[in-house]
């Protein structure tokens, strides 16, 4: 059970440092010709629907009107000056990046001890995997949307604080920071659990043991043994939930309000209404880069330390 | 004396307690959500206000006669089954020739694999939708297909990819030394040993397509998903037979889990 399930996260966050180290060079099976034959499928969705539409939009970004406006436009940084100076833009790219690192940081608080004890508690880990993925099964729109229900004025928090007297008021869970923090953090979390289970259960029981053994006790090994060998796995636990909060729109959407707007819904509401598709297209190219750039610092954070 | 006391921290005594109450107090945070959408789905009164008033069955009349939602559910369910065909079996190949294999092009082939999962959101789904646009390719059901397996193949590829590293290649040598072709050695040997990683991407795929969002927004077209019908929803005229079809698509689900812990209790036991 244990192996069969780590199995599974396992190789979830670490890009390719397995395939190098364990792959014995091309042995019987190394042919080369075959190879793109065997990948081509794959590799075509890859280049052709994630690849070139990036270049599509950059583009778009860099041209004054869509070409099913005028068949000649003419090339232009208009776009992306209007992005940089038109403070909506800014601001909403700032708050954003403050609500995705407030949203990661709680994440991981909550998710290293639910992964820690997946991780040693094999037995019943694989039952409480099996648990957290129900949720899943239900649209991300109606679990957020059930927050709503749960957080709203009216709503079951407030009803039971004031029947218990300590509120006369309802508080204000939605439409705010609050409502789109506690959103982000609710759909991310699992995200989080998954690759620290697979990075903590590769920490070998005997370290801890012999740690132990040698005086330090639970508080000094986690922070002296377990933190630093699950540095780098816990980057990639980080990059993938901040990278997604940054990309959120339902979170925005639904349980934020107008002071709250998010980088991602401004993008939404542009393609979606029909707005500016080029300056839509500026948009999404910076913040591409941008997402490109932070995961690239994290992933050199993560390796730097973890050669120490 | 205290050595053992400190050893045992976790697997017995307090710490363990605490640890465990903390993640059953996680778990309940997770299903909450759940738990109030079944809650609302047999309340009588339309409002979702606390407390829920009384008990009926009326709104999953409601969703039986809502012929939209059943059209949704029944292009979502569609949907999800083909992409996580196509992202199953191209994330195979995919998987196995990067493992199996030396070739060029092949690191560049992992970045962009990688690159998809982390870069997945707006930007992602927009960009195809600008590219569709070029394209003259106007929105429907496969190329909402086609947008889910570009985006959802590259985690079976993981989940697979992993499976593949962590057996002996010396079994499929072994066959290959046989007198076995390549391809009966995949058949015989690899395709048995990595069914269970094809099972876990397979379940895995099923569940992203069947509740994605965005990329379905832009590209479904005239038609329809759950999501973004879902979605319309709650932007203007919300009713509980909403919440009554969300019970009955995730009570299937929990009983596949019920049934697969039952059926594979004794495999799992036969591990330890």
């Amino acid at each position: 059970m244990s192996e069969e399930s780590r199995n599974i996260p396992d190789g979830m966050m670490e890009p390719s440092k397995a395939d190098t180290s364990k792959t014995p060079g091309p042995g019987p099976m190394g042919r080369h010709h075959m190879a793109w034959l065997v990948v081509f499928p794959a590799a075509f969705l890859l280049i052709v629907f994630f690849l070139i539409p990036m270049f599509v939009a950059l583009r778009y970004s860099l041209l004054s009107t869509m070409p099913f406006f005028d068949p000649n436009p003419s090339y232009t940084l208009a776009n992306y000056i209007r992005v940089l100076t038109e403070p909506i833009y800014l601001r909403s790219f700032t708050r954003t990046a403050g609500y995705a690192a407030t949203a990661t940081t709680i994440s991981l608080v909550i998710s290293y001890p639910v992964a820690y004890y997946l991780a040693r508690e094999a037995r019943r880990g694989g039952l409480i995997l099996l648990v957290m993925l129900i949720p899943f099964w239900t649209s991300i729109i109606l679990r957020v949307f059930s927050w709503k229900i749960i957080l709203g004025s009216s709503g079951i928090i407030n009803s039971l604080l004031k029947t218990m007297g300590l509120i006369d008021l309802p508080a204000q869970l939605l439409y705010n920071r609050t409502g789109i923090i506690f959103g982000l953090v609710y759909t991310y979390t699992p995200f989080m659990i998954l690759p620290l289970y697979a990075t903590l259960g590769k920490v070998p029981q005997e370290l801890l043991e012999a740690s132990e053994d040698l005086g330090w006790n639970k508080i000094q090994t986690l922070w002296r043994v377990t933190l630093p060998l699950t540095r780098s796995g816990t980057m990639s636990a980080v990059i993938l939930v901040l990278l997604a909060c940054f990309g959120d729109v339902l979170s925005a959407q639904m349980l934020g309000g107008a002071n709250t707007l998010m980088i991602s819904s401004v993008i939404f509401e542009t393609f979606m209404g029909g707005a500016n598709w080029n300056v839509g297209s500026a948009l999404s190219v910076i913040v591409f880069g941008a997402l490109l750039l932070l995961a690239a610092v994290l992933t050199w954070l993560g390796r730097e330390v973890e050669h120490v | 004396m205290s050595d053992t006391l400190r050893r045992s921290w976790l697997r017995s005594g307090w710490g363990q307690k605490i640890f465990g109450l903390y993640v059953a107090a996680y778990l309940g945070y997770l299903l909450l959500p759940l738990v109030v959408l079944v809650l609302y789905a047999f309340n009588t009164s339309g409002y979702l206000t606390w407390p829920i008033k009384g008990f009926t069955l009326r709104w999953f009349a409601d969703a039986f006669s809502d012929s939209r939602l059943l059209k949704a559910t029944g292009n979502s369910i569609f949907i999800g089954l083909v992409t996580t065909f196509f992202s199953t079996f191209f994330g195979m190949l995919l998987a196995y020739g990067l493992v199996r294999f030396q070739f060029y092009g092949k690191r560049f082939l992992e970045t962009l694999n990688i690159l998809a999962i982390i870069t997945y959101g707006v930007v992602s789904a927009v960009s195809v939708l600008l590219w569709f646009h070029t394209l003259g390719i106007a929105g429907g059901i496969w190329p909402t297909i086609i947008g889910h397996t570009t985006f959802i193949m590259p985690f079976a590829v993981l989940v697979i990819r992993d499976r593949l590293l962590n057996f002996d290649p010396g079994v499929e040598e072994a066959a290959m030394d046989l007198g076995a072709t390549p391809l009966r050695t995949f058949r015989d040997i690899t395709l048995p040993l990595i069914m269970p990683a094809l099972l876990a991407s397979g379940l895995f795929c099923f569940t992203i397509s069947l509740g994605e969002f965005l990329l379905a927004f832009f590209l479904i077209g005239n038609e329809l998903t759950l999501p973004v019908y879902l979605y319309g929803l709650m932007r203007f005229t919300f009713t509980p037979a909403v919440n009554a079809a969300a019970v009955m698509i995730v009570s299937f689900p929990i009983l596949a889990v019920i049934i697969a812990a039952i059926f594979f209790r004794r495999e799992v036991r036969s591990l330890y």
